[in-house]
């Protein structure tokens, strides 16, 4: 494991305070992202880890406020983007946000691309709506974010579609698209989960670079504490539409406290030695329309006791920057 | 690519090829012509000599054959009941076709993008109902029926317009009309787009276009509906084959127009041998033909298709 120096600002870039998003369905009221707070600094990559389902996803989605219509609905709370309340913007002040200011890599490559546009339309539409390029300009724009994540030949591969590409060059694409106008935050939504091994690693060492070329700040989704590891300043360990623990990467691997958190550190499998079987978790994650009292990992937690079944733990500071929501604290 | 259109066209050919078989032994099923056409009181001999006139007394091989090498030079024969040449009943009759049908189409397809485009993007609306269920009306109110009900009413009681026949814009507004909502030109397509265009609308490629600062009409328009478009071409291209055929021949007969459509039914009345061979035959091609052109044109929408 690696430290990076973590960069704290003054005032972080982007601020999330109370984030509520539900989804009101037939089945009931389904509290996706359940009074998320977290904050991102400039030049940081912040990690979000957690199962399928847990809520990562619509985090970012709500961050862009392209929560799914018309089911999902952003409840509450606030996202400061540089101090100004992004919830709070009408419809076409927000659009001037996406794309330009706030940026995402979709997790599949082999369908974030629209198949009957060049990839070259496709990455000069935003350079073309946000900064006014046109002509000969906006391909060179469009040619230099491909030429930003390392595709040879960048000027004929404007001119393909997306089906003539591999799937670890068409997340390269995906990228360009996001980093064309330079952003200032970029969320990466599981951008490598579906990339095989060996280019998931490139493309990684790539987002590592232009990370520091440009100093851009990077919110990095994910399941795979590898990455986090690799990648991340950072990190929140979501659990059923919370955040139940946040710290420092070197912090969390070391000292775990969150029981959710240790059970996810055990699942990884080791490589120094053979284990008959993988560890996991016994159970399955709740149902998010309907949560269980207290505790949410309670019903699946080898430590809960009457307390956590019944009552809603508290955040508990472990040290500086770390925190925790459990009654029954791992003790490292 | 040149393989694939010559496979194309032997297909087309064979397609063709049992089509006028079929309809060759069809029409004889129905009887003999000269039942209907000899005068009551003609003599046994009278008949022997006009089936010989008309070659209806060879074997039916022969018949069929001398129809097939007649038919590829172009030579259709000549009606049985007018003895007019049937090229030239075509000739004359299926413009008038052509020009109901794609008024037709024009009108229906008029409704019919919007409808199925707004019904997606306002998925549960009213509108939504409303396409839905006008879609319904379409596909399972009977053309002949809704025909009779605008005749009866705008020609009928209110006499607003003619009743039958070919003349001024007047004569097209019941027949298009009819055609245009009955069939599933109009109900087919707003089906077809609402789904294509809801299945695209949930796409990842359009949640990317959205997180790109796009307005929500340049996403819809846009990148949603070139997508969304390709299924629906094959099927218009396919539907206007059947509106101009089956369609046709009950919209044609109810308004008197003058097309291929009610030559069809005067010809089964009669039983016109070459003339209903012609008109299906006629039909049959357009049929392929529509084929062959809507895959040329998913070469335009779809690039994949483009490359292979």
């Amino acid at each position: 494991m690696t430290t990076k120096p973590v960069a704290q600002g003054a005032t972080p870039l982007l601020q999330v305070d109370d984030l509520r998003t539900y989804f009101f369905t037939r089945w009931g009221v389904v509290k996706s992202v359940d009074g998320v707070s977290f904050s991102v600094g400039r030049g940081e990559i912040f990690g979000l880890v957690g199962e399928s389902g847990c809520g990562k996803s619509i985090t970012c989605l709500s961050l862009m406020r392209l929560v799914p219509q018309p089911a999902g609905k952003i409840v509450g709370g606030r996202i400061l983007f540089e101090g100004r309340d992004l919830l709070k913007l009408g419809e076409s002040e927000m659009r001037r946000y996406r794309g330009r200011h706030i940026s995402i890599i979709l997790q599949d490559p082999m369908t974030s691309l629209n198949p009957v546009f060049t990839v070259g339309d496709q990455i000069a539409e935003p350079v073309r709506l946000h900064q006014r390029a046109r002509g000969r300009d906006l391909w060179d724009r469009a040619a230099s974010a491909l030429r930003l994540l390392r595709i040879p030949d960048p000027e004929t591969r404007l001119g393909d579609y997306p089906h003539q590409m591999s799937g670890g060059m068409r997340q390269r694409v995906v990228g360009a698209i996001a980093l064309a106008c330079e952003p200032h935050v970029l969320i990466a939504d599981e951008a490598t989960t579906a990339l095989d091994a060996t280019i998931q690693a490139q493309y990684l060492a790539l987002l590592q670079e232009v990370h520091e070329k440009k100093g851009l700040s990077i919110i990095f989704v994910t399941h795979d504490f590898g990455i986090v590891a690799k990648m991340c300043h950072r990190v929140a360990v979501m659990y059923a539409g919370k955040i139940v623990e946040m710290a420092s990467v070197r912090e969390l691997f070391d000292h775990p406290a969150h029981p959710y958190t240790v059970a996810l550190l055990d699942a990884v499998p080791p490589l120094d030695y053979r284990v008959e079987r993988l560890a996991s978790i016994e159970g399955q994650p709740p149902q998010l329309y309907k949560l269980p009292s207290g505790c949410s990992f309670s019903p699946r937690c080898p430590r809960s006791d009457s307390l956590c079944v019944r009552e809603s733990p508290p955040q508990v500071t472990v040290d500086g920057g770390h925190w925790a929501t459990c009654w029954r604290l791992v003790d490292a | 690519m040149q393989r694939y259109i010559l496979f194309r066209l032997v297909q087309a050919g064979a397609t063709l090829l049992a089509v006028s078989l079929v309809v060759f032994i069809l029409a004889r099923l129905t009887g003999n012509p000269l039942d209907l056409l000899m005068p009551i009181d003609s003599t046994p001999e009278q008949y022997a000599q006009e089936s010989q006139r008309l070659g209806l007394d060879k074997p039916l091989y022969v018949q069929f054959g001398r129809f097939l090498v007649n038919s590829v030079q172009a030579d259709l024969g000549k009606s049985i009941r007018t003895g007019r040449p049937v090229l030239e009943l075509l000739r004359q009759r299926f413009p008038n076709t052509m020009k109901l049908g794609l008024s037709a189409m024009a009108l229906a397809l008029a409704i019919a993008f919007p409808l199925g485009i707004l019904a997606a993007v306002r998925r549960g609306s009213f509108l939504d109902g409303a396409a839905r269920t006008t879609a319904v009306f379409g596909q399972s109110l009977p053309s002949f029926w809704v025909g009779i009900l605008l005749l009866s009413v705008f020609a009928g009681t209110l006499h607003l317009l003619p009743a039958g026949g070919a003349g001024g814009l007047k004569h097209y507004l019941l027949p298009t009309v009819t055609l245009a909502l009955t069939g599933f030109m109009l109900s087919g397509v707003v089906r077809l787009l609402r789904s294509s265009m809801l299945d695209v609308l949930d796409s990842e490629y359009v949640k990317l276009a959205r997180a790109k600062g796009l307005s929500e009409n340049v996403v819809v328009w846009k990148h949603a509906l070139k997508n969304a478009l390709i299924p629906v071409v094959t099927f218009v291209g396919f539907y206007f084959a059947l509106l101009l055929g089956g369609a046709s021949v009950v919209v044609e007969t109810v308004f008197a127009w003058p097309g291929v459509g009610r030559l069809a039914y005067e010809a089964v009345m009669w039983r016109d041998y070459p003339v209903v061979q012609a008109v299906v035959l006629l039909l049959a091609t357009l049929l392929v033909a529509a084929n062959l052109v809507v895959d040329i044109l998913y070469a335009y929408l779809d690039p994949r298709v483009r490359y292979r």
